[in-house]
């Protein structure tokens, strides 16, 4: 017998993914005309027929539309800060009169994963509103509340801190080499993987036998409780 | 005292006038046979930032024709279409020959006489907008003691909402229809995904900035 014969997925990583990417969809820069711009944003990492295809549609041919934020997965690993027994339980959070089952866990596995954010502007003026938007939230840290693991239905608190973040202002050169400004950001968002899932019945009736103690054979009353 | 020679005096390479304005209108002849007619868009400065060196808000408020011979005949140069962490990038590169005379001739009017870095160059046939970056003011150097064109190295350009209003309908209308065809205050360009993320969070994101348990 194999292993790992069971096929489970609870999108977690994608949960995280969308979660975290909410963070920064709400970012605007003000220009000194009156311009309100809604920053775009998208995962950095996109196959190719998806990116090139909507290009393909637009007639006028510029380098690029500045600002934008783009964001991606850049790895994980497991966080033995927050690990717990891996023998407990974790249960379906459900009311347990409506239903005869619930869905059951072993304990989940506390990871981290590690999220890189790219701004991209043309001006400074843009860059230094985007961070300053982003990095004060981040004192160091952020908790944003999720429903994951649709199995379990679990409320989780994601902690989400910026590990660092730089800029790169890249200005020397010939006076035709390219001028580009980026600033990179660097996030932990703390989340866990979870288990296999399968099913316990719950406990409908519970029968209660009161006996005397210096006659164990003789039951004195009984309470049954649905 | 007299002033010392050491080149030939009988020959005059550098100093005719009239050669010079022969070549000149050879020049002017030459890019007007091979050349591609072009649009001038000089940059307006609207809100300039003394501190940083720049203007988000820059306009562009112009557009005027000139002639210009591209000097890469085989295409555009640079890094071509490049996927980065921030999207899909046209890193394109030419430049274009320009004479010197029928520049200042066409620009007159605007108190333009040189091409400057910063304002653009629109190219009809590939419909790209092209950030000026540089100017060679020395290339080829002196022929005949004289210099005849602007060698005009070029980008494709970086959008950043600036304001487009050149009263030529063909780029005004591409500028409207192609690249600034949505409300940049409550939509976003084609690379932002924000809504469908925001979609998809809502059925199981809870974040609340005024709760002090979701700061940590």
């Amino acid at each position: 017998m194999a292993a790992l014969d069971q096929h489970f997925y609870h999108n977690s990583i994608r949960t995280y993914t969308a979660a975290f990417g909410t963070i920064f969809n709400n970012i605007y820069i003000v220009r000194s005309d009156g311009k309100k711009i809604k920053i775009p944003l998208s995962y950095s990492s996109r196959q190719k027929f998806d990116i090139t295809q909507k290009y393909e549609e637009t007639n006028a041919h510029t380098k690029v539309k500045f600002p934008r934020i783009g964001f991606v997965l850049t790895g994980w690993s497991r966080d033995p800060q927050r690990i717990q027994n891996k023998h407990d339980l974790m249960y379906q959070q459900i009311d347990r009169t409506q239903v005869n089952t619930v869905n059951k866990q072993l304990n989940r596995v506390p990871y981290i994963f590690n999220y890189q954010v790219t701004v991209g502007t043309k001006n400074l003026d843009d860059m230094f509103q985007i961070m300053e938007q982003i990095a004060a939230w981040f004192n160091p840290s952020l908790n944003i509340n999720i429903t994951e693991n649709p199995d379990l239905g679990i409320e989780t608190s994601l902690n989400v801190m910026m590990t660092d973040s730089n800029l790169a202002d890249d200005y020397e050169g010939q006076m035709e080499d390219e001028k580009t400004l980026i600033s990179t950001f660097n996030f932990d968002v703390e989340g866990f993987l979870y288990m296999p899932t399968s099913n316990q019945g719950v406990i409908q009736t519970i029968t209660l036998n009161y006996y005397d103690l210096n006659d164990p054979d003789t039951i004195l009353e009984r309470d049954i409780i649905p | 005292m007299c002033a010392t020679y050491m080149i030939n005096q009988y020959v005059s390479n550098y100093n005719e006038t009239s050669e010079q304005d022969l070549q000149d209108d050879l020049v002017v002849e030459a890019i007007q046979m091979k050349g591609v007619d072009m649009n001038y868009l000089p940059r307006t400065l609207v809100d300039y930032d003394y501190l940083f060196g720049e203007d988000p808000s820059s306009a562009f408020n112009g557009s005027y024709t000139i002639e210009m011979y591209p000097a890469n005949v085989d295409g555009f140069g640079g890094g071509g279409d490049m996927i980065t962490t921030i999207g899909f990038e046209i890193k394109d590169t030419a430049t274009f020959l320009v004479s010197k005379s029928r520049f200042a001739e066409e620009l007159q009017t605007q108190s333009i006489t040189k091409p400057m870095v910063g304002d653009l160059l629109y190219l009809p046939i590939t419909r790209s907008f092209l950030e000026i970056k540089h100017v060679e003011d020395e290339s080829p150097f002196y022929e005949l003691g004289k210099q005849y064109i602007w060698e005009v190295k070029t980008e494709t350009f970086e959008f950043s909402y600036e304001s487009f209003e050149t009263g030529d309908s063909t780029i005004d209308d591409l500028i409207n229809n192609d690249i600034m065809y949505y409300d940049p205050e409550t939509e976003t360009e084609e690379y932002g995904k924000n809504d469908e993320i925001q979609t998809e969070s809502d059925t199981f994101v809870d974040f609340n900035e005024n709760d002090p348990f979701g700061v940590k």
